[in-house]
């Protein structure tokens, strides 16, 4: 049991390596909660304030409808202003009416007119308040209709001969799921990635450049034990930092800042309540056992490229790529529903977890894409341990000449 | 107690030892002398079963190398120097232990051993201190007690003295000494030719990966017609003397 002895003392020293603990632990569990409450409340803030106390230029011989837009407290109409396009290219106002010089004739003659918006459409500050204008001229739009009609003596409804109603059929669970299943893979994958890297650079690359390494191995314990000790440290610490990620944005979903970020829409139209009903005691042996498996592959690919490095510094710069290894298949399929996952899903490394997991979200359990997922990922296990274990075999790669 | 025969090891293709033979009996110290790439580091690797040799065959304690490593490792004790080889973050006892347990010493006879190391090397107040706080010399001095904890009967020492003070060095072979008074088989490399003349019944000088000399110190003194190791080092090896 010479593994189990050095899995215990790799825990003690990584334990008392504070970061180390900050990067596996601590870092998911403060950044995630704080992320969402900075995006929540920026998102808020900035839709808040574009709503309000909104400067506008308006050119308006008529005056009815500067009247119509100053009626409403959210506009501060600017006078004095010459040049309305320049003025909103300048941003020194947010919009700009021009109101056709014959507004008030052609109203009374029934004929159109024309009211032409300016706004910068690169400023999201600009975009919010065109909405909030948009609204205000609709409602004198069906103003003005609705005297017209009266003058004609048509009743405004019978201009609408088709009610279009919608019916959503998604449960709340499906809505949700659309937001989460983006971001738990995600927030998953990334901290099974990232948070055994310290250790594993810590474990190998370090320890040979402070000739512990050396000295651990003239001991009767063989290579395979020093590397099966190492390899179940580097994944549980990212299994750990996983579960850190988890745990920190269920706790996240239940702020107020989260609720802001999902319901402006930013959060993808999460809709639904947002909540963790996807994890029953199947899903959660099944998405434990994925993970455990991602976490030994992914600490056979780091052991390995910490063996190649010489040093600490080499060991960081080989691993960094891995992060965007991580997030790559998320963004593949993000755009793809549970429904339309094809088979090569199930099977190609990484991408094969996200596919998984959003099913799991959607409320899916096929035991033939589970089967298809775990088989996969334990072949892509052996191979990353497998270069693992031949690299750190090699003595050109484990001792310094 | 070592047996070297016609060893061979090479790096891609520098031949870094071509085909060296020697023996070394149990209770006798022997210095091996070298430059900077001589092969001697490449050697003490050899016979502690880190590097697998590129030919020919090396017995310690009786064991083959490549074989029988298990049984290898159990009978040396190891030190390389430049590198004191111990974990920072824990402390001298923990270090120590560690190292115990992968030996697979009882509890009792570990401690028995640490605590006879310890007052042997004067660290018993720090044994419960984290090594990162350390000085050089004491983080050797620990080093080389996790070394010998399961009393081996062959010791490794790689420049077992570079980088200490006079007080560490002179500890350091002053254990030399004592282990040759308890019958143990050492080989230390050293640059430092004093040291070697003052400790060593044997040495063996390579250069280039070859033997220039394997032999008593008396009988290179007597047919060099010098006692100066130095000057004979550098005669031998072709540098200006």
């Amino acid at each position: 049991m010479q593994w189990w002895i050095i899995v215990k003392k790799e825990f003690i020293d990584l334990f008392r390596d504070r970061k180390t603990w900050m990067t596996t632990v601590l870092i998911p569990v403060l950044l995630v909660p704080l992320l969402f409450f900075i995006i929540g409340n920026a998102i808020t803030k900035s839709s808040e304030e574009a709503s309000k106390d909104i400067p506008i230029a308006i050119e308006d011989a008529s005056g009815q409808v500067q009247n119509w837009i100053g009626s409403n407290s959210a506009f501060q109409i600017k006078s004095g202003i010459t040049g309305i396009e320049k003025a909103v290219k300048d941003g020194n106002v947010r919009l700009g009416v021009r109101v056709e010089p014959a507004f008030q004739e052609k109203v009374e003659k029934m004929q159109p007119v024309t009211i032409t918006l300016f706004f910068d459409p690169s400023d999201n500050r600009s975009l919010i308040s065109m909405g909030v204008l948009q609204n205000q001229l609709n409602m004198l739009n069906q103003q003005l209709l609705g005297e017209r009609l009266g003058k004609l003596g048509i009743q405004q409804q019978s201009l609408t001969p088709i009610e279009i109603k919608e019916i959503n059929l998604s449960t709340d669970e499906q809505m949700a799921g659309s937001f989460m299943s983006l971001i738990i893979p995600l927030l998953l994958l990334m901290a099974v990635a990232t948070g055994g890297m310290p250790a594993a650079i810590d474990l190998v690359a370090g320890e040979k450049e402070r000739g512990t390494l050396e000295a651990l191995l003239t001991t009767p314990a063989s290579s395979k034990a020093v590397l099966v000790a190492k390899l179940i440290v580097v994944s549980t610490m990212g299994c750990l930092s996983a579960i850190a990620s988890l745990g920190a944005f269920a706790f996240t979903m239940k702020t107020d800042a989260f609720q802001k970020f999902t319901t402006t829409g930013e959060g993808g139209n999460a809709g639904g309540p947002l909540n963790f009903d996807f994890f029953t005691g199947q899903n959660i042996f099944y998405i434990l056992l994925i993970m455990i498996l991602l976490g030994i592959m992914f600490a056979g690919v780091q052991l390995a490229l910490s063996t190649v490095a010489k040093g600490f510094k080499e060991a960081s710069t080989y691993m960094s790529p891995l992060v965007i290894v991580a997030m790559i298949p998320a963004y593949l399929l993000m755009q793809t529903g549970a429904k339309e996952l094809e088979i090569y899903h199930f099977i190609v490394p990484i991408v094969n977890v996200i596919a998984i997991f959003k099913e799991f979200i959607y409320g899916i359990f096929n035991l033939g894409h589970i089967g298809m997922v775990i088989g996969s990922t334990i072949v892509y296990v052996g191979i990353a341990v497998g270069i693992a274990t031949y690299l750190f075999r090699k003595e050109s790669f484990v001792f310094k000449h | 107690m070592i047996k070297v025969d016609n060893l061979e090891k090479s790096f891609k293709k520098k031949d870094v030892l071509k085909k060296i033979s020697f023996e070394v009996g149990k209770g006798e110290v022997v210095g091996l002398l070298g430059e900077n790439g001589a092969g001697k580091t490449t050697l003490l690797r050899l016979l502690s079963t880190l590097l697998t040799p590129s030919g020919g065959n090396l017995r310690v304690a009786g064991f083959d190398t490549v074989k029988q490593q298990e049984q290898v490792r159990k009978s040396i004790g190891v030190l390389f120097g430049g590198e004191t080889g111990l974990y920072q973050r824990l402390t001298a006892r923990e270090n120590i232990y560690y190292f115990g347990r992968l030996y697979k010493m009882p509890a009792d006879q570990m401690e028995a051993r640490l605590m006879e190391l310890a007052r042997y090397f004067s660290f018993e107040s720090f044994l419960d201190r984290k090594v990162g706080e350390f000085s050089r010399g004491m983080l050797q001095k620990v080093a080389i007690a996790r070394s010998l904890l399961h009393n081996p009967e062959v010791i490794l020492l790689d420049e077992p003295t570079t980088g200490l003070d006079v007080t560490s060095a002179h500890g350091v072979r002053k254990l030399i000494f004592d282990l040759k008074e308890q019958g143990k088989t050492v080989i230390f490399s050293s640059h430092i030719m004093e040291e070697v003349e003052r400790l060593c019944d044997r040495v063996v000088m390579l250069h280039n990966g070859v033997i220039l000399y394997d032999g008593g110190l008396q009988n290179l003194f007597e047919k060099e017609g010098t006692n100066d190791l130095e000057r004979i080092f550098m005669s031998r090896i072709g540098g200006v003397v």
